[in-house]
């Protein structure tokens, strides 16, 4: 395995942390020496957490590697109510349903993701997309998500939470990278949660139902 | 052999000492160096490039996990300064080799 796709490094009986060559950074663990880096974190309808004052808009892009369980629910985004002209979200169904895509003011149900099946998805101004297969395109819009990002449920919702497994999930505005969560587990008290490599925040579980943990990286 | 110059030893000494430890920093080694064979094959060791190195982040379309992507001159040699995991650190000096696709 050559240097750059490797997720873990070891010297002699020795962790490497980071490797830097002169001020340029030659390669870094995806998260700081006091985690661990997961495979993926589990949810089962009961665990979520919300980004407080971060909210999408129509600049962003939401790219999130996930696999959907059989029960539908919530899965990211910010949203104000089926009427409302701000939502930038995603509740997805599973084999039960199809999937509700908000964008603005719009709903587009033409994903029906299969169970247990990890997808790429991508969802911006253009569209949404799975596995970089057009499932639904927008119409352009102008607008800012009045309430704050959430994974695994949606602020001012009470539907169901998202059951399955997240592995990865990036936000972008232009090439800027404004948040990317990975699993990880925190050592000091071995909580699961995502860490924020751009933020450097952890989040772990807002209800008393932690996320599972996957294995570790590495 | 007959003597046609004088000449102070410890000088001497000291200036070949200059440039064996010069020798040493360039090409990464502690070793002894003995004069003249071991100086010339350790300059004749040393890399004729100038190191750089260009580190490219792609996104892999399929797993939406970060590539990163190493090139430098072939036979290039870089000093890393190696963090590991528990706090310490130390440098290494290490050819850099163009990578492959």
């Amino acid at each position: 395995m050559s240097l750059q796709n490797a997720v873990k490094i070891v010297i002699g009986n020795k962790e490497v942390q980071k490797i830097e060559s002169g001020s340029t950074t030659v390669w870094e663990r995806a998260v700081p020496a006091g985690y661990d880096e997961l495979e993926y974190v589990q949810a089962s309808n009961s665990q979520y957490f919300f980004v407080t004052g971060f909210k999408l808009s129509n600049l962003d892009e939401v790219e999130a590697v996930i696999a959907w369980n059989n029960a539908a629910g919530n899965t990211f985004g910010c949203f104000s109510s089926s009427s409302a002209t701000d939502n930038f979200c995603l509740y997805a169904g599973s084999s039960s349903s199809d999937a509700y895509i908000r964008y603005d003011g719009e709903l587009k149900r033409s994903f029906r993701p299969t169970s247990g099946t990890k997808y790429k998805i991508v969802q911006n101004a253009d569209g949404f997309f799975a596995n970089d297969t057009t499932i639904a395109t927008f119409a352009p819009a102008t607008f800012t998500c009045a309430n704050d990002f959430g994974v695994c449920q949606l602020t001012g919702s009470s539907s169901a939470k998202f059951t399955g497994k997240l592995y990865d999930i990036k936000v972008r505005r232009g090439a800027a990278l404004r948040m990317h969560l990975i699993p990880a587990k925190r050592l000091s008290d071995n909580k699961v949660g995502m860490y924020d490599a751009v933020g450097g925040n952890f989040y772990t579980s807002a209800s008393n139902t932690a996320f599972v943990a996957g294995g570790v990286v590495g | 052999m007959s003597i046609d110059k004088a000449v102070d030893s410890t000088s001497l000494n000291s200036g070949l000492t200059s440039i064996a430890n010069a020798i040493r920093t360039k090409g990464g080694t502690q070793a002894q160096l003995l004069f003249p064979t071991g100086f010339v094959t350790a300059i004749e060791n040393l890399p004729s490039e100038s190191s750089a190195i260009s580190i490219v982040d792609t996104i892999d379309p399929v797993s939406g996990g970060t590539i990163r992507t190493i090139t430098g001159h072939v036979g290039a040699y870089e000093t890393w300064t190696i963090t590991y995991r528990d706090g310490t650190s130390e440098q290494k000096i290490v050819m850099v080799e163009e990578e492959d696709e």
